[in-house]
């Protein structure tokens, strides 16, 4: 394969050592053709080009997949200049350079490789089809090899490819091509996210063993959270003035945790409201919401000693439409004046509209959403708002069961570990712009690109 | 178990996505869980409806305080829904109507032709099967060693079965097998077999002799029914009242189809068979010329007419050479053409790469080139610039320009495209009309000059189009989108439901200003510094707030204020942002772990079973 190409490259030198550079680079390659363990095929009748084509090509399985890539390897074309650049002095010694030496100095000879075309096809010099445009980085040519993982590949169908270099004027080599099929396979773990793994079973392991700790007795302490110290106090408030309590879980469904989480304050704030004797009103954007929320409120009603209170009427679907439940809300708001209102869970636009006509009643607000976006106005109209993971404490700080407690030691691991990572990252970027080392660099997209992906 | 049971799905289902996310073979179960939890959703849907339903009668029953706003809810509710679900107004999908053609039931059993060629279908290791579009058609017998094709293949069928395996030789198998499946040449292109229909088609009127054709074919009591059938529907006549004057000028019901006809004593257009949308269009504008491009002498004939039929301004005059400027020249048109006329790269058949192949070829081109390079020479080019629509059509005219020299059929399919593609001259005349009134006043006589053929064109177009709806028979009368343009759903989203959530929105910009005014007081220094944060970032996004810096020299400029925004966005901003995330992504992950292990059951409430 590769005497072929290098043949027809040298083919514009003249003079006797041009003859005797190609039998040298023809014997050599054909030696290096024979010990090459990759499948590598020749290719016979490569059309007449002045750029050298990749020097041999390999294709196997892509690990650790699902079974859709393929790794294409090849070693770069003997005229891209980020290859050979390293090589000339030799190559002069070698006396190349008195080949080269008739058309100048031997770099500026070569045609600039600016990239490289991966083409594929389900047979043997079938039909290929390109399937990569590869323009590689100064980092790919370490280890000699180009790497091109060409995704979308049938599993368990054999595929051939071929490789093509193409010059920075646009001419394109002949091909270098595999013989033998490369199968794409299945494996029974995507490696792609083992860091992914990795911190979830610490972050996990951490939540579990805080979790047996706290079983085995020992107390853990959770420091204060003004909004959920405030739900006793907004029902109160609600009972002394005979008026309802409105909770609204957020307009997502039961498939998000915010929801989820808003439903866990709603047994609490339930379950004051049954001991108080006061009533509360859950409209809901979403049926299973409605279907679900009711649920924990009749238990909750239940906890309290209290199942006959218990109204299902006041747990209703309004509507799946933002604005159309939002509008709803505002009237209702304004025409029954609750005393205090609950907003937990998931918001987006409307976030500000419900707070601020709650604000306009005078109502005690309490909110509680894990939407960045949504906080800031939560926080300019409500009188408490639990931020982000506060919101999803508050089951544990409101229950104080030693279990849930357990769960919040867990998480301070993790804001541990991350901090950690912060920190090393930071630092790791910060050295590697000021040295500019590329080991340095590559620990940073190692950072970046793979264990963050 | 009422609470048991609802913990294991939860458990199964959370546990079963985290597993799909890490093992791939799992990864369809991970799909399967959402699709399970829309299921569900969906149906949790009618107990919503249900309880909006009875809440609402309840208010109305009750008489409570707004019962007439339940009234209204109510109304827009079952409204919304009936317009939506029956789909009222929505047309049928186009490509579901196959228009201009008729069908016969016939199921695939009862289709007696079935054609074969040797060769096997080659396995999938992955498993997949071979395409839906040819499910219960294609059979192989390996013993044999043939493939069947039973029915008439169509071209996507080709495709579909050509995509399912890139191999040159099961590509050339199944070309061969397309060749042999076609029903034979006088119905080819006529008669069709739709599987999935599982009806015989035919487009267009069955004649005499194709009907007798496709008879002989077989002679299955079923078949010889389904062709009959289709012989009587596709001899159908439709027929709509048509006033002569609604004809266009020189209107020949030959020239655009034998099977049109106008009976001028009853006033009646008939047509014979199905109506194919291409006829329809030709229908359209077979009888208002195409807009040819003004000539200037062309152009003063036009101004003196307007000027005999009232007051025109320079102001008008220049409008009007404007507008009709503005409209396609000869140049394009012969450009067009000469482009047509150059050799194109087409697909190579899989046969002929195979053929390629065998030979020894290691490098296969799919494309091949073929045509010869073909202008148009200088006395076509000269006939082409004289073409005046009202004077030639445009049969007339590739006629013409074959007489003068050689003209290959992709250069008559662009001419024809090209003016296919132009307004005719009452569009055009419509367009000046309107460019004419923007520049000043029209008399009514000169509105009729500008604008009386379209009207005739527009009035011809739509008994064309009552004409074509009577010709046809609707297949799946609710195969449209029942939210496509002009339903009534549409416009009760577009013209009801728009405006009333645009105006619930707009009112979050009030809400907006009455927390800032409240969030901004300077009460603390953490207030004052949130105000002139807030300063900053409001002027820095006006005009205002980057002129009043824009002074600032070139080595000050990141104090400038539409800098300081930037940087007070990209830094403190995503900072702080990025903090509030990190917790929340901690929070999920350590709140969906108590919920999939039970240990978190509140969200059920905190009663016992």
């Amino acid at each position: 394969m590769s005497s072929g190409h290098r043949g027809r490259y040298v083919g514009c030198l003249h003079g006797q050592w041009q003859w005797a550079w190609l039998f040298a680079q023809t014997v050599a390659a054909l030696l290096i053709a024979c010990c090459l363990v990759a499948p590598a095929g020749a290719q016979p009748d490569r059309p007449p080009s002045e750029v050298a084509p990749p020097a041999e090509v390999i294709a196997k399985d892509h690990p650790w997949d699902g079974g859709h890539k393929i790794d294409v390897l090849f070693r770069p074309s003997p005229d891209d200049d980020r290859v050979t650049r390293d090589a000339e002095p030799s190559a002069t010694t070698q006396g190349g350079s008195d080949a080269n030496g008739a058309q100048g100095g031997p770099s500026d000879q070569k045609p600039r490789i600016a990239a490289y075309i991966v083409s594929r096809a389900e047979e043997f010099h079938g039909v290929y089809e390109d399937v990569a445009f590869y323009v590689p980085e100064a980092a790919d040519y370490r280890d000699g090899w180009l790497r091109v993982t060409v995704d979308k590949c049938e599993r368990g169908e054999p595929y051939f490819f071929r490789v093509r270099a193409v010059a920075s004027s646009g001419a394109q080599s002949g091909f270098a091509e595999t013989s033998e099929a490369a199968i794409a396979r299945r494996q029974w773990f995507d490696g792609g996210r083992i860091w992914m793994l990795l911190i979830t079973v610490i972050l996990c392991g951490a939540v579990v063993t805080f979790i047996l700790i706290a079983r085995s007795g020992r107390s853990l302490r959770v420091r204060r959270i003004a909004g959920l110290e405030a739900v006793d106090e907004a029902v109160g408030r609600a009972t002394e003035m005979g008026r309802s309590v409105l909770f609204i879980p957020g307009i997502q469904d039961m498939n998000d945790i915010q929801t989820i989480a808003g439903l866990t304050i709603l047994a609490r704030v339930a379950r004051t409201a049954a001991e108080y004797d006061a009533r509360v009103e859950v409209p809901t954007s979403r049926s299973l919401v409605m279907t679900a929320a009711r649920e924990t409120v009749q238990s909750a009603f239940m906890a309290a000693g209290r199942p006959d209170a218990y109204d299902p009427n006041s747990i209703y679907y309004v509507t799946d439409e933002q604005f159309g439940y939002v509008a709803y809300l505002s009237g209702m708001m304004v025409r029954e004046k609750p005393a205090a209102c609950f907003y937990m869970g998931s918001f987006f636009a409307e976030s500000l509209i419900l707070a601020e006509t709650g604000n306009a009643i005078g109502a005690i607000q309490v909110a509680g959403t894990a939407q960045p976006a949504q906080l800031p106005f939560f926080v300019a109209a409500c009188d408490y708002t639990l931020i982000g993971e506060e919101f999803f404490a508050a089951s544990a700080y409101l229950s104080g069961e030693p279990d849930q407690l357990g769960s919040l030691k867990g998480q301070d691991v993790g804001k541990l570990v991350v901090g950690a990572v912060l920190i090393i990252g930071c630092g790791l970027a910060t050295m590697a712009a000021i040295t500019g080392s590329e080991t340095l660099e590559a620990a940073v997209a190692f950072l970046k690109g793979t264990m963050l992906r | 178990m009422k609470r048991t049971v609802p913990l294991i799905i939860t458990a199964a289902g959370g546990f079963t996505l985290i597993v799909a996310f890490f093992i791939p073979a799992t990864e369809s179960w991970g799909e399967v869980a959402a699709i399970w939890f829309d299921i569900l959703a969906a149906i949790a849907f009618i107990l919503g409806g249900g309880n909006l339903v009875r809440n609402h009668l309840k208010k109305i029953s009750d008489q409570t305080a707004g019962w007439a706003y339940s009234v209204i809810t109510l109304a827009a509710f079952f409204i919304t829904l009936t317009v939506g679900l029956f789909k009222v107004g929505a047309r049928p999908m186009e490509q579901q109507e196959y228009y201009g053609q008729r069908f016969a039931s016939l199921s695939l059993e009862d289709f007696p032709l079935e054609f074969s060629v040797e060769g096997t279908i080659p396995p999938k290791k992955s498993g997949r099967r071979l395409p839906d579009s040819v499910h219960g058609q294609l059979v192989a017998d390996a013993a044999a060693g043939t493939i069947s094709f039973r029915g008439w293949m169509e071209p996507n069928q080709l495709d579909d079965l050509k995509n399912y395996k890139h191999l040159l030789e099961w590509q050339a198998t199944v070309e061969t097998l397309y060749d042999k499946a076609q029903p034979p040449e006088p119905l080819r292109g006529k008669a069709f077999y739709h599987a999935g229909h599982r009806a015989l088609a035919f487009a267009g009127r069955m004649s005499e002799f194709e009907y007798h054709t496709l008879r002989e074919l077989a002679g299955t009591p079923e078949w010889l029914a389904a062709v009959d059938a289709l012989y009587e529907a596709t001899n159908q006549t439709a027929e709509i009242e048509c006033p002569a004057d609604a004809l266009p000028e020189r209107f020949d019901a030959a020239a655009i189809s034998p099977d049109l006809s106008y009976d001028e004593e009853l006033q009646r257009l008939r047509f014979t068979g199905p109506m194919p949308l291409g006829l329809r269009d030709r229908m359209v504008r077979r009888f208002f010329p195409v807009a040819t491009p003004l000539s200037p002498a062309a152009e003063q004939v036009l101004v003196n007419l307007l000027k005999q039929a009232g007051p025109l301004s320079e102001a008008q005059i220049e409008a009007l050479s404007k507008a009709a400027a503005a409209g396609w020249t000869f140049d394009q048109l012969i450009a067009e053409v000469n482009r047509a006329g150059e050799p194109v790269q087409v697909p190579k058949t899989a046969r002929e790469m195979l053929a390629e192949k065998q030979a020894g070829a290691t490098v296969i081109e799919p494309m091949k080139t073929v045509g010869e390079k073909r202008t148009l020479n200088n006395l076509q080019q000269k006939f082409l610039r004289e073409f005046d629509s009202s004077e030639m059509t445009v049969d007339d005219l590739v006629e013409g320009l074959r007489r003068m020299g050689p003209l290959s059929a992709r250069q008559v399919a662009a001419l024809r495209a090209f003016l296919a593609k132009q307004p005719t001259a009452a569009e055009r005349n419509k367009e000046l009309g309107f460019a004419l009134l923007r520049a000043g006043p029209l008399t009514e006589e000169q509105r009729d000059l500008m604008f009386g053929d379209y009207r005739k064109q527009i009035r011809w177009r739509r008994y064309v189009g009552r004409l074509f709806a009577a010709a046809h028979v609707v297949k799946f009368p609710w195969s449209g989108e029942y939210r496509a343009v002009g339903t009534p759903f549409w416009w009760l989203y577009e013209y009801a439901f728009k405006p009333l959530t645009a105006t619930m929105f707009a009112m979050l910009a009030f809400y907006v200003a009455s927390a800032a005014f409240r969030a901004f007081r300077a009460k603390n220094l953490e207030a004052v510094l949130l105000l002139g944060t807030a300063f900053i970032i409001l002027l820095g996004r006006t005009f205002a707030g980057v002129y009043l810096t824009s002074w600032l020299p070139e080595s000050l400029s990141f104090l400038r204020i539409e800098e300081l925004t930037i940087r007070i966005m990209q830094w403190f901003n995503t900072a702080g942002n990025r903090a509030i995330m990190i917790g929340i992504a901690l929070g999920i992950a350590s709140t969906s772990l108590k919920v999939l292990l039970a240990v978190d059951r509140s969200y059920l409430g905190t009663g016992g079973d």
